[in-house]
């Protein structure tokens, strides 16, 4: 395998069973994928590792999903965020979305709505706002 | 028929005093038309006359007893016209009768008569005042006293002034006494002489401002009209002095009956405002209880959403894979599990909508959209359920029909509806969709052939985890919740749903949007946020 042409992923959630079935879904898309269990672990993966994308859950311990956007966005980072939560009101999209995020992806997803959205982001096609 | 004693004893009062008259009479008559010359003065007549007199207070006094309790203040009122009412026999007929230097004796059987109308008219101010019903009988007995008081005294006067003639008209009026006694007594309202009729009030009425006046001025009256200097100053200034007491008596009753009222009236306000305040106050409570009960919902809801994300995952993931490792027996068992992860989902995404619907947060996103398009993509996804249940489903539309509406709520509203029709609704039934316009709303009607929604239930219908009899009877699968969130969504909108059932025959839901829906909402307000 070829190391240099799999995208380098951080997945930030604290839900192993979550982070696990994520990994799988992307992995057979030809990721790399580095896991991290709260959003201080995540910020620091991302600012040491600069990867193509970014998957953090939106409740994390220590820092949550939006304030680990908000950070990245402060870095002058461009890198795109793809968000998740189980929370769906439409304001907590609009959070999310304010705080840095380029798509914002309800939880439960399918497998399906996952690949799609982590290939238009990857390609370079950021859409703003994915359904639940 | 048997009267109580009470209502009787007057009336047979009454007839011991006629009886003691007629003597009187027929000794008075013997005199004037037999004998042709003067009764002697006094005789056993005035005896006989004078000694009616009692039976005739008695019988007032027993009816007034029998017509409620006397309050003070009735007595005060009898006191002080009965007062001015004496002064006034006093000036004009006692004190003449017994201060004209005619014998003591005669003198004083002269000052009887007028001391006996004094207490009649003592008697008829305690039934004036008494609290009983004013019907027939009781007008028939007070109007023949006034009558006979009356008569009493323009007798006397007329007597003392020397210008009363036998056989004159006056004679009549105590005819009319009698009569009137006899009519009440016989009257059939006579029983209810006791009923109580209204409480009695001492307000300070025009009338008893105008009573106590009137006492107030008899003396100065008498003293202006009567200029003979042989009146007694003494008795004029006791009887000035009894009616003045009296009628001060009677204004401070009146004052401490309007404080207590006005007391009476300030604690019941008080007590008012102190329930109003207890029930705000309880009312906060459930209040904050409904809201904790709705976070609460909130939360939980949210927290199922988690463990189901990693459930529909890997069953996805199981599912896709085609390496045909599963067993055919695993597959199907894996459906199952996939249908019914699916259900408490949706359940779930319904207990979150519904907590936001009691938050007051629905969140409706509007845009230009066609409902034609929207209705179909419904049927299309209800046709399934439809086949499974041998419904046969029927969209009807017409082209297109743009309205600003949030798509992705009314598609959810009319699946709802759709799901129930089918739901309730036997094999080879059918459920029709109909879409049309009317003025500036959009109408969706969802008609199907089922078993009907009885009067009484249709009004909780739209009531959250309400379900119809039938349904828990037929074992029909439902949370209460479908309707409870149609609901909500039209609301959301602006608009109306209702419901035309009945039992056997079959449901239409009729649902009206407004079609340039004003978005009623504050999810602009939110996004910004």
């Amino acid at each position: 395998m070829n190391a240099v042409a799999k995208p380098l992923v951080v997945l930030a959630d604290d839900d192993p069973d979550i982070r696990m079935l994520i990994e799988r879904i992307l992995e057979l898309e030809g990721c790399a994928i580095l896991p991290a269990g709260d959003g201080a672990a995540a910020l620091a993966l991302i600012r040491e590792h600069a990867p193509a994308l970014a998957i953090v859950d939106v409740a994390m311990p220590v820092m949550s999903g939006t304030e680990v956007a908000t950070q990245v966005r402060a870095d002058g980072s461009q890198i795109p965020i793809l968000m998740l939560s189980a929370r769906a009101q439409q304001s907590d999209v609009a959070a999310g979305l304010a705080s840095g995020a380029d798509v914002y992806l309800c939880k439960p997803f399918t497998a399906e709505e996952l690949r799609q959205n982590v290939q238009s982001l990857l390609s370079g096609v950021t859409r703003s706002e994915a359904g639940s | 028929m048997a009267l109580h004693r009470r209502w009787t004893l007057p009336f047979w009062l009454l007839a011991g005093n006629l009886v003691l008259w007629a003597i009187g009479d027929t000794i008075w008559d013997i005199y004037t038309f037999l004998l042709h010359q003067d009764a002697p003065y006094p005789s056993v007549a005035d005896f006989a006359f004078t000694g009616g007199y009692p039976l005739l207070f008695i019988a007032m006094l027993v009816l007034v007893r029998g017509r409620g309790r006397p309050r003070l203040g009735d007595l005060l009122d009898g006191a002080i016209i009965g007062g001015g009412f004496a002064l006034v026999l006093w000036v004009f007929l006692i004190h003449p009768a017994v201060g004209n230097g005619a014998p003591l004796f005669s003198g004083l059987v002269s000052a009887m008569y007028p001391a006996m109308d004094g207490l009649i008219l003592l008697g008829l101010t305690q039934l004036a005042f008494s609290k009983g019903t004013r019907n027939a009988s009781y007008n028939l007995f007070f109007g023949a006293f006034l009558i006979l008081l009356t008569a009493d005294v323009a007798y006397s006067y007329l007597v003392t002034s020397g210008a009363y003639v036998p056989g004159s008209l006056l004679d009549a009026g105590w005819m009319v006494v009698f009569a009137g006694w006899a009519i009440a007594a016989l009257h059939p309202s006579m029983r209810h002489l006791g009923d109580v009729q209204r409480a009695p009030t001492h307000k300070f009425s025009l009338w008893r401002l105008g009573t106590l006046t009137a006492a107030l001025l008899v003396v100065p009256i008498l003293l202006e009209v009567n200029t003979s200097s042989t009146l007694d100053r003494r008795v004029l200034a006791g009887g000035a002095a009894f009616v003045t007491l009296t009628a001060l008596a009677r204004l401070a009753l009146m004052w401490r009956e309007r404080e207590l009222v006005e007391r009476r009236l300030w604690d019941s306000e008080r007590r008012l405002r102190q329930l109003f305040q207890e029930s705000e106050e309880h009312n906060d409570e459930l209040r904050e209880l409904d809201t904790l009960k709705d976070e609460l919902l909130a939360l939980v809801s949210h927290e199922l959403r988690t463990p189901l994300t990693s459930i529909r995952g890997y069953l996805e993931l199981v599912l896709e894979d085609t390496s045909q490792t599963l067993s055919a027996d695993h597959r199907e068992f894996l459906d199952v599990v996939d249908r019914n992860s699916n259900r408490l989902l949706r359940l779930v995404n319904d207990l979150l909508l519904l907590a936001r619907v009691q938050a007051g947060r629905l969140e409706v996103e509007t845009r230009p959209v066609d409902l034609n398009r929207i209705a179909a993509e419904s049927v299309a996804a209800a046709r399934p359920a439809g086949d499974r249940g041998m419904v046969t489903l029927s969209l009807h539309t017409r082209d297109r029909l743009i309205a600003t509406v949030d798509p992705e709520r009314v598609a959810q509203l009319i699946d709802n509806l759709l799901s129930n029709a089918i739901k309730f609704t036997p094999p080879g039934g059918g459920v029709d969709l109909i879409v049309s316009e009317e003025g500036e709303s959009a109408v969706i009607e969802v008609a199907d052939t089922g078993m009907g929604i009885s009067v009484g239930e249709q009004d909780q219908l739209f009531t959250r985890f309400f379900r119809t009899r039938s349904a828990t009877v037929a074992g029909i699968q439902g949370t209460g919740l479908g309707l409870a969130i149609s609901k909500a969504i039209v609301e959301g909108h602006g608009g109306e749903i209702g419901v035309q059932s009945e039992e056997g025959v079959g449901t239409t839901f009729r649902v009206e949007l407004p079609r340039g829906a004003r978005a009623l909402v504050e999810q602009v307000a939110g996004a910004v946020r």
